[in-house]
């Protein structure tokens, strides 16, 4: 038994070769000619199916038709975002609202395995070094995964913020539809807010990703512990501008397509899913990998934590779900039930409970056990659960907002996801194949080779 | 375990299995110094004072309080939070701490959880005698009546918090004994008279340090720490939901719960971090509690306060972006409103405090760590009280705005309640080991 | 369920004392080499590795947890679903009492789970280690708690090697000294 202590790391490089590469492209391909498909067949049947609808609302004197005025001139709390929004859809709506969702949820990725090696920083721990060089491979899809998410939000901005083409009316107190409640949001939501404020803060987050990056390819160069120490601080900053920034980010990308409707805890919960996505992504990559004979010197030890890792932030997300669902349904103000009564209630229902069992019943179940931990089948299992579970969770946060009755899950919502899982994980392998898949001067490096996670 | 070249010793001065016995008995099987009678005699001055008050008020009732109709939770839900708030700490530490492998809990955990156990009485003090008649404090709990069949609501947060509470106070009061058996089992094999040898005798259950047991303890312990991370997650939580679950501008947000977590275990970190730096001090335990625990716990209180300062902040610009006028003006009140000193003594000692322990010198000198923690604690007293009173002073109804100021009745509960969290300390002190000497053994050899 | 194999009773035993966990440890390795039978190893603080050295399964005692959790859950369930839905509904909060205030039974169900799993499982670690008054239990030295470690290896006819090759080995290994039961102080609570 583990009597034998490893004095030495290995020098191992991933080859992102033919085969594998293939894959991610054939993915990518794949996913967008799919994507095109869904979007014509949605464009066809959205064409129809409004047709009908017109047609039933003026036989049935039509409740959809009420003026702006006496829509908004009821109180607040009277206020139902979720069927608002959908007035301006038309099948482009559910195009973009598949980019932004798969946009926004692949970034977390990565954002969330930067803050997964700052955290290794701040808090000294040694376990998990030999698994750094795929935390910072993820944290390289960034930069693109946010041009992307950028041009999305740009280019159909009034597609998914319904304040965006509200503020272009420029209406006075006293006109048909003014909105004192979205005028009251006019300092946080504004161009300025869209054009500036999230790319600072992304920019910023990247530049910090990559002088940890740096420091880390020197650091196998060079060896000394200046650029640990360095790490270290540039770590605490992250983590202390990543609470506040990322809450902006989640408030201003995601909660304001509702933007009537408000929740504190909902930057938490949006970390929540940031870090066990990011997490169980991690253990795919590792699975992956040891797959093909790669990270040998990643132990069952160091597997096993992962994926008690995976699990603690399983419960976490269950935790802030419940707090957050158990506050409102409680309350029962209506200003805040609206956005659960959107969910709960029409084609969302069935998505909402499968929600909950994704990401936290079922890979709860799955990972308690401990020689689950240690099995690669299962953690697969319990990661493409978790996967999948939240790819729910975002839908959910985005499309009743912006397409309402109009969703559905079709080759749109499949191809764009595989679309962009090819392009993911093409960047993610080519990122961890341009660097020792070990940071082998690390000085916690052999705390993690000769890791036991004991009783 | 393989460590890492560059960790640090978390035992200093070349400590052998023998020393670590012979040092952390030492208080335990001499008489007691004259700084512990002093202590002691002090906090049993403030007990005194607890009992009286407590009977005042009982004999008298509720109206002794400065409480009223607008603003019925004053002092006492401040207090029963904050001392629940501190009692998260310990807990917190053996429990995510061991979950997390951050070794340098060993030192600390003893007292730590002692600590939670006592704040944890202090807490329950509160709401049994706010009841009124504390002799019907039996009625939270699910039995059946003589009334006919009414039982309790379990739709009630208030309802949540009887089994939260007990639960906490139980599973923390197992875990505590636990991890003490094998260090009372040292002391019994130390003792010299007949009724030391029976009374550690009768609490170590005959532990013998056999190596099945100890396989058996280790999976025991662990699977008690795992059950109490949550555990202590939920039991904040559920004192959260106390305000949150009600539509009370200030109180109605959905991050009260992780917020009031993150709250908790900042207020529970400073008072650990005043108790040790004493200890410490008085013992002489500088080589078991070393300038690394005092840094580690000092990153601890610069995080916590940072996510409570987070969540002040998520709070404020939500309610600004909430649209809805009573929120902000609940917000205003706070800042500008006749309880804005209180307001910004936390803002002051929560979120601006703490962040001198991004300096090193702050995160390693002794005395200046002991001001912080008080300013903490004092911080978030004050953090409790802001929630409480000026949320309800000033309410959905202008004519029943009124403003509240405590009796000495409800100073002398609070006063007294620290004399029986000290007392219980003090003679902590004096009968049991203040460090885990078993965990302690295990990682003197890691430097060597 | 009680751990008969900790129960000393009138057996004959070597014991080997130890100051070094790595000696200890080294000594199991070597015995276990030649198939002798380790009784039981006392130690004042848990050694790691020394449960898998020595061939101790790793107890089963989890499984006792998750039954009383999962009794905990359902017991806090019952209790709610029985008194506040079938027993005597309210409506409270313009909440009536039925199963879709599920929500508001998770804080005691969990609450319970948690109490229920703590309990069991303590309990049970007393019961399956024989910690229990008015149980024999022996300690070989008064030092076994403060800074010596313990190895005790029955003497009987089942053991591969001989008893003087036994304590060459010990010997070998760096022990402090070899004792006969017996020889060692004995307090019996």
């Amino acid at each position: 038994m583990g009597h034998h202590t490893i004095t030495e790391i290995t020098e191992e490089k991933y080859h992102f070769n033919g085969r594998s590469k293939m894959i991610a492209i054939v993915l990518l391909v794949l996913g967008l000619v799919l994507a095109g498909i869904g979007a014509m067949q949605v464009q066809n049947h959205w064409n129809d199916a409004q047709t009908e609808e017109v047609a039933t609302e003026h036989a049935e004197g039509a409740h959809h038709n009420e003026t702006p005025a006496e829509h908004h001139g009821e109180a607040a709390g009277e206020h139902e975002a979720g069927t608002h929004d959908e007035h301006g859809a038309n099948w482009m709506s559910r195009v973009w609202a598949n980019l932004l969702m798969n946009s926004y949820y692949f970034l977390l990725f990565a954002v969330g395995a930067l803050f997964f090696l700052a955290v290794n920083y701040v808090a000294n721990a040694g376990w998990a070094t030999l698994l750094k060089r795929i935390a910072e491979a993820m944290t390289s899809y960034i930069a693109v995964g946010f041009v992307i998410l950028f041009a999305v939000i740009v280019l159909a901005k009034d597609q998914f913020y319904h304040w965006v083409t509200y503020f272009d009316q420029g209406l006075a107190p006293g006109d048909a539809g003014y909105d004192g409640i979205l005028e009251s949001k006019s300092w946080l939501l504004n161009s300025t807010s869209l054009y500036f404020l999230i790319p600072f803060i992304v920019i910023v987050w990247y530049g910090i990703r990559m002088k940890l990056r740096q420091n880390s390819i020197k650091e196998d160069q060079e060896g000394g512990l200046g650029y640990f120490r360095n790490s270290i601080r540039w770590s605490a900053g992250f983590i202390f501008f990543f609470a506040f920034s990322f809450s902006a980010l989640s408030w201003l990308v995601i909660m304001s397509i509702d933007a009537h409707w408000y929740s504190t805890m909902f930057s938490v919960y949006n970390f929540a899913v940031t870090f066990v996505t990011s997490l169980s992504v991690m253990m795919m990559i590792l699975l992956y990998l040891k797959n093909k004979g790669y990270m040998e010197m990643v132990s069952d030890e160091v597997v096993h934590d992962l994926g008690k890792f995976m699990f603690a932030f399983c419960v976490f997300w269950g935790y802030i779900f419940l707090g957050q669902w158990l506050l409102i349904w409680y309350a029962n103000l209506p200003e805040e039930t609206v956005y659960f009564a959107a969910r709960l209630e029409g084609i969302y229902r069935p998505m909402f409970f499968v929600n909950i069992f994704m990401c936290f019943l079922l890979p709860f179940l799955v990972l308690m056990m401990r020689n689950a931990k240690r099995n690669p089948l299962v953690l697969l299992v319990a990661g493409l659960l978790i996967l999948v579970g939240h790819w729910v969770d975002v839908y959910l946060m985005v499309m009743p907002g912006v397409v309402g009755d109009h969703a559905s899950i079709g080759l749109l919502e499949i191809g764009t996801t595989l679309a962009f899982a090819g392009l993911f994980i093409y960047i993610v392998l080519n990122s961890l194949s341009k660097a020792n898949l070990y940071a082998k001067n690390h000085p916690y490096i052999l705390e993690s080779a000769n890791h036991d996670v004991g009783p | 375990m393989y460590q890492a070249e560059i960790r640090k010793p978390l035992v200093t001065g070349g400590k052998s299995y023998a020393d670590v016995t012979n040092d952390i008995c030492r208080p335990i099987e001499n008489k007691p110094s004259s700084s512990w009678w002093l202590g002691f005699s002090v906090a049993l001055v403030l007990l005194l004072v607890l009992i009286g008050t407590l009977g005042w008020t009982t004999w008298e009732g509720i109206g002794t309080w400065g409480v009223n109709k607008t603003v019925m939770w004053g002092w006492d839900i401040t207090n029963f939070v904050f001392w629940i708030g501190i009692g998260h700490a310990g807990t917190l530490i053996s429990a995510i701490l061991l979950l997390f492998r951050q070794k340098w809990r060993m030192s600390i955990n003893r007292s730590a959880e002692a600590m939670t156990i006592f704040a944890v009485l202090c807490a329950a003090v509160f709401p049994l005698f706010h009841m009124g008649r504390v002799w019907l404090g039996y009625w939270p709990l699910p039995l059946p009546n003589a009334f006919g069949s009414l039982w309790v609501n379990f739709n009630s947060p208030l309802l949540w918090d009887v089994f939260a509470i007990s639960t906490y106070f139980s599973v923390s009061l197992v875990f505590w004994y636990l991890g003490l058996i094998p260090d009372i089992a040292t002391v019994r094999d130390r003792a010299k008279s007949k009724g030391r040898k029976f009374w550690y005798g009768f609490f170590a259950m005959g532990w013998n340090g056999s190596a099945r047991t100890w396989a058996r303890y280790e999976v025991v312990a662990l699977i008690l720490a795992g059950i109490s991370t949550p555990l202590v997650l939920s039991v904040h939580t559920i004192v959260s939901f106390d305000f949150a679950t009600s539509v009370i501008p200030g109180w109605h947000t959905t991050i009260f719960p992780p917020y009031f977590v993150a709250g908790a275990i900042f207020s529970g970190f400073g008072m650990v971090l005043t108790l040790l730096l004493v200890a410490r001090h008085v013992m002489g335990y500088q080589d078991y509690i070393t300038s690394e625990h005092l840094e580690a716990m000092c990153k601890v209180i610069l995080l916590t306060g940072s996510i409570v300062g987070l969540a002040y902040i998520t709070e404020f610009v939500i309610a600004a972006y909430s649209g809805y006028e009573y929120e902000q003006y609940a917000f205003m009140n706070r800042m500008f409103g006749p309880y804005a000193w209180a307001y910004w003594t936390m803002m002051t000692c929560n979120l601006i405090a703490p962040q001198v322990f991004w300096s090193k010198w702050a995160r390693t000198t002794p005395w200046f760590i002991f001001i912080i923690s008080i300013i903490v604690n004092i911080g978030m007293w004050f953090e409790r009280f802001v929630i409480i009173v000026t949320s309800l002073h000033r309410d959905f109804l202008p004519s029943s705005w009124v403003m509240y100021k405590p009796t000495w009745v409800e100073a002398g509960i609070f006063a007294g309640t620290l004399g029986l969290f000290f007392t219980l300390f003090f003679l902590f002190a004096k009968f049991l080991p203040v460090i885990n000497m078993s965990e302690v053994k295990t990682i003197i050899k890691d430097k060597e | 369920m009680i751990d008969k194999k900790v129960q000393i009773g009138d057996k004959k035993f070597t014991l080997g004392v130890f100051n070094d966990e790595g000696k200890l440890l080294n000594a199991v390795r070597s015995l276990r080499k030649k198939e002798v039978n380790i009784f039981d190893c006392y130690t004042p603080f848990p050694v790691h590795h020394l449960d898998k050295e020595m061939g101790i399964k790793r107890t089963n005692l989890t499984v006792i947890a998750f039954i009383c959790g999962a009794l905990g859950t359902t017991t806090g369930f019952s209790l709610a679903y029985y008194m506040n839905v079938l027993d005597w509904p309210m409506i409270i909060g313009g909440k009536p009492m039925d199963v879709t205030v599920f929500t508001s039974f998770i804080p005691i169900m969990f609450e319970l789970t948690v109490l229920f799993t703590a309990f069991g499982m303590v309990i049970a670690f007393f019961t399956r280690s024989s910690m229990i008054h008015g149980f024999k239990q022996d300690i070989l030295d008064l030092r076994q708690t403060d800074d010596l470690m313990l190895l005790a290896i029955e003497v009987n006819e089942d053991q591969p090697i001989s008893d003087d090759e036994i304590k060459s080995i010990i010997n070998n290994e760096g022990a402090l000294e070899i004792r006969e039961r017996g020889q060692a102080l004995e307090v019996t609570y």
